[in-house]
């Protein structure tokens, strides 16, 4: 296992919560890890299965940012991510990928800190896990 | 509708064993709808695939595709120049769909990734649950419109076993007693005196035990 | 206009010269041209100074699609796209980068590999922006309020002033709701309800009730049931069936007399002068331990009841809830004035006698000290029920009911009033038991909110909605089951799901449902998701 790798992880991020908390974070420097991608996304019900899948084959980690839960924009797009979230974690399990890689982290629209903190424990996280496994060859 | 549910990927996967190419074919009918084999279920079976090989260190190339209905000669004919470049073809279709690519094209090795699991109705979003035996010989007319063959579990059809506790059937107190459910719906239709008619026994000859079973219209044939 | 990939324009600007000391604009803008964008470094260090180069910029230029990259560009987001449409370029094929991402890395190198990322993957995204078409939508500038109390009421007066026409339905045979029966609101309410009877605009129904709601946001059908039957064509309903009191214990039946009394009914002998005997006793929180009015109802009474009789006062509730307007000081005047208030866990044990009753208490922090306190007067909070036809409303009008059976509000915290359907409102005490201030406050919010979207007879709408292929659809109803605002419809006769534009909030929800890919959210498709993904290898290659 490579020690010096450096994760990359794909965030998609909300822009009722997850995407002004990343531009909080950036514009107030609460400095998370490199190699972050940031997707965004009107509603987290927007993320699909597959959506989360293809960015597993293309990186380490996946980071779903969505409102809180009672707090959906649009009612319950965050909850029904969740069970896609719950899914996929199933799907990992069977094919020996650690579930760890996919989490979903529920946040309030101008919480730049837990945005910043949240990406930093998972990255530390994919680092103690190492590369992915399944990832496509360079 | 037909009602599928994906088979476990470590189950596919021995099926693929050492092949590299392969292709996905979905149905995009009744499995697309029951989310077990339509357009989404091909690609996240792909990507799945992809990352167990690439984690065994043998990466495998995928192709996908959903024609309309794969129980149709002509919507799986697009799958032509697919299937040529393919060493194993993974059906997400229910068995008749696996069975239309194996006939049309000999050559293939076809796989079921999917097991037909029954005919049904979607209940509620995300809920599926069996309502027809194909038994070919229909006998809801008698039953208030609820079948003994697939919502008893022994499929009896005179009456109730002595199992069923407050209505639940003694295979799983989750599980409704089909006798129930028609006694309830016959006293509502106050049609209960069809109870005391003794059905003679089925003749099972329209259903499974008469061997494979076929229509012909004449009428219809070209 | 047609889709020209060369016509896409990188604008980048620096802000208060932050970007200039971790990363390399120009390489930026190099390698940006090398994939064939043109790109414009703004030599601006202000936002201010970039705006007007960028109104410079897109008159020189003949671009068509622009990615704007700056350290702040999201949040000024309106500002650029109000400049893109003072030139005639389509607001929708814009895209912004925050490079603000790109100043956090360690080394110039990788901040600037990271910044070229950034504006690739947003050029990309906006490369495969189609055009975003609009629709011409009419609509009936009629409103359907449901509830003639004092919300219905003042919405409804609101409504007329911005120049609409209500039709009001009342179930009972008389206007003015609950407040009715609340002595000091009754003046207020007769005001308000001649005001209604004499404004033109309004046509009152009453001994009337909706049974069926058809259509959406602008077009709503609905069927009126009552001594006649009747049919209106509206373009916004108004739910503002309010709320039901109930005495919440059963030792408070009417068999105890005038010892214990409701909240209200303290009000109404307050405000008509009548005498209130020696010794109080308030008890909340009995029912409802979550609402903030029995506490704010409570203060005000109880310090009422000290200054006007001079009475001893106690009070028994389990938490004080102080958060409304002037809360904590009502709560400080109260007790200054000689207000006692006790905490309690456990359920107090009521006993009457005589003339006097009896609550003992005891707090599981002490808990063996037994308070026992005698009065003349019990006063409990109400037990605060939804309205009777709750249930049988929500279903006509599709629309959810919160665990308490309640209207549910679309968003607590930030569209209280909307629900989840567009154009269907909840206002006053059906959404939220409040006082009456809230509940005006309320309606006239709720009424300026209707008028701003059906003031016009027409509209002209941006398709951002999400867009059904209907030669992939089955008809599986699975878009149509999960939208969270019913904006998807059969349409029978092309036998296919049909978004309705107007109805469609751009969720995405129904997209990533859909079985079979047929639906697309043109602001945010498949394959622009996908794309950025491509690009995380991209960037690791």
């Amino acid at each position: 296992m490579k020690r010096d790798f450096e994760p990359k992880i794909t965030a998609f991020c909300c822009e009722h919560s997850g995407l002004p908390s990343a531009d909080m974070a950036v514009e107030s420097e609460f400095v998370y890890p490199e190699g972050v991608n940031i997707i965004k996304i009107p509603c987290s019900g927007k993320v699909e299965a597959i959506h989360i899948m293809r960015a597993l084959e293309e990186g380490d980690g996946v980071a779903i940012f969505a409102c809180h839960k009672e707090a959906c924009q649009f009612l319950r797009g965050n909850l029904r991510t969740e069970a896609k979230v719950t899914y996929i974690s199933k799907i990992l399990r069977e094919i020996g990928i650690e579930k760890e890689r996919v989490q979903m982290y529920f946040l309030a629209p101008s919480n730049g800190v837990k945005f910043a903190r949240t990406l930093r424990v998972f990255y530390k996280n994919l680092k103690d896990l190492g590369p992915n496994a399944g990832r496509k060859e360079l | 509708m037909i009602i599928g549910e994906r088979k476990p990927i470590q189950e596919i996967l021995d099926m693929i064993g050492e092949h590299d190419k392969i292709l996905i074919a979905g149905c995009g009918t009744c499995v697309a709808i029951c989310m077990a084999g339509g357009d989404k279920e091909v690609s996240i079976l792909a990507s799945a695939i992809r990352m167990a090989r690439n984690r065994e260190g043998k990466p495998i190339e995928i192709q996908e595709h959903t024609p309309l209905r794969q129980c149709e000669w002509e919507f799986v004919d697009e799958l032509k120049d697919k299937i040529k470049v393919s060493d194993t073809v993974l059906s997400m279709a229910c068995g008749i769909g696996v069975q239309t690519l194996v006939e049309r094209y000999p050559e293939a090795v076809v796989y079921p990734a999917v097991n037909t699991t029954f005919l049904g109705l979607p209940e509620e979003q995300g809920v599926w649950s069996e309502r027809c035996g194909a038994c070919g010989n229909c006998v809801l007319d008698k039953t208030g419109g609820i079948c003994p063959i697939v919502r008893c579990s022994k499929s009896l059809l005179n009456g109730p076993c002595g199992g069923a506790q407050d209505g639940k059937c003694e295979i799983d107190p989750e599980v409704d007693c089909g006798w129930q459910l028609i006694y309830d719906r016959l006293k509502v239709l106050g049609k209960l005196d069809n109870l005391t008619k003794i059905s003679p026994a089925k003749d099972w000859s329209t259903g499974r035990d008469g061997g494979p079973r076929k229509i012909v219209r004449e009428d219809m044939k070209l | 206009m047609k889709r020209e990939v060369s016509k896409i324009g990188i604008f980048i600007y620096d802000c208060e010269s932050k970007l200039k000391n971790v990363l390399s604009i120009s390489e930026v803008c190099s390698k940006l041209e090398g994939l064939g964008f043109v790109c414009f470094e703004s030599p601006a260090s202000h936002f201010n100074e970039a705006m007007s180069d960028f109104e410079k910029y897109l008159k020189d230029n003949e671009m068509l699609k622009v990615v704007i990259a700056g350290c702040d560009s999201r949040s000024k987001e309106q500002i650029f796209k109000n400049s893109l449409k003072k030139v005639g370029l389509s607001p929708y094929w814009v895209n912004f980068v925050n490079l603000n991402e790109a100043i956090g890395y360690k080394e110039k190198k990788k901040a600037t590999e990271k910044a070229i990322n950034l504006v690739t993957q947003a050029a990309k995204w906006i490369e495969m922006q189609e055009i975003i078409g609009t629709q011409k939508v009419l609509l009936n500038q009629k409103v359907l309020v449901l509830g003639g109390g004092i919300a219905g009421i003042e919405t409804a007066l609101t409504l007329t002033e911005g120049g609409l026409d209500v039709i009001l339905i009342e179930e009972t045979s008389h206007l003015g709701g609950g407040a009715v029966a609340v002595e000091n609101l009754k003046g207020l309410v007769k005001s308000k309800i001649e005001a209604l009877v004499n404004e033109k605009k309004v046509r009152v129904i009453n001994s009337s009730h909706l049974v069926d709601l058809d259509g959406h946001v602008g077009r709503f059908t609905a069927r009126v049931e009552g001594e006649q039957k009747l049919i209106f064509e509206v373009g916004a309903v108004v739910v503002a069936t309010g709320n039901e009191l109930i005495l919440p214990i059963q030792e408070l039946d009417e068999s105890s007399g005038s010892l214990a009394i409701g909240q209200k009914d303290l009000e109404n002998r307050l405000s008509l002068s009548k005498d209130v005997p020696q010794r109080v006793c308030f008890l909340i929180d009995l029912v409802d331990e979550d609402l903030k009015i029995s506490t704010q109802v409570l203060l005000k009474q109880a310090l009422a009841v000290k200054e006007k009789f001079g009475s001893d006062v106690i009070c028994l509730c389990r938490d004080l809830k102080v958060s409304f307007d002037g809360g904590e000081k009502l709560y400080e005047k109260a007790q200054e004035a000689g207000v006692l208030f006790f905490k309690y866990t456990k359920k107090p044990k009521i006993a009457f006698s005589d003339e006097i009753v009896k609550t003992s208490l005891i707090n599981e922090d002490y808990p063996h000290e037994k308070l026992v306190f005698e009065s003349d007067l019990l006063v409990v909070n109400e037990k605060i029920m939804p309205g009777r036809g709750s249930n049988a409303l929500a279903e006509s009008l599709s629309v959810d009911l919160d665990s308490k059976g309640f209207f549910q509000s679309d968003n607590v915290k930030l569209l209280p009033t909307f629900s989840s359907r567009r154009g269907i409102f909840f206002v006053g005490g059906c959404r939220l038991p409040q006082n009456i201030n809230e509940t005006l406050s309320e309606a006239r919010a709720t009424a300026a909110e209707i008028f701003s979207f059906l003031s016009k007879e027409e509209i002209e709408l941006d398709l951002t909605s999400a867009k059904i292929d209907s030669d992939k659809c089955i008809l599986c109803l699975t878009c149509i089951r999960t939208c969270p605002h019913r904006a998807i419809v059969v349409d029978q006769e092309e036998e296919t799901a049909k978004v309705i534009p107007l109805a469609c909030q751009s969720c995405g929800i129904c997209v990533s449902e859909c079985p079979v890919v047929a639906i697309e959210l043109p602001l945010y498709t498949n394959a622009q998701i996908i794309g950025q993904l491509n690009d995380v290898v991209g960037e690791a290659g």
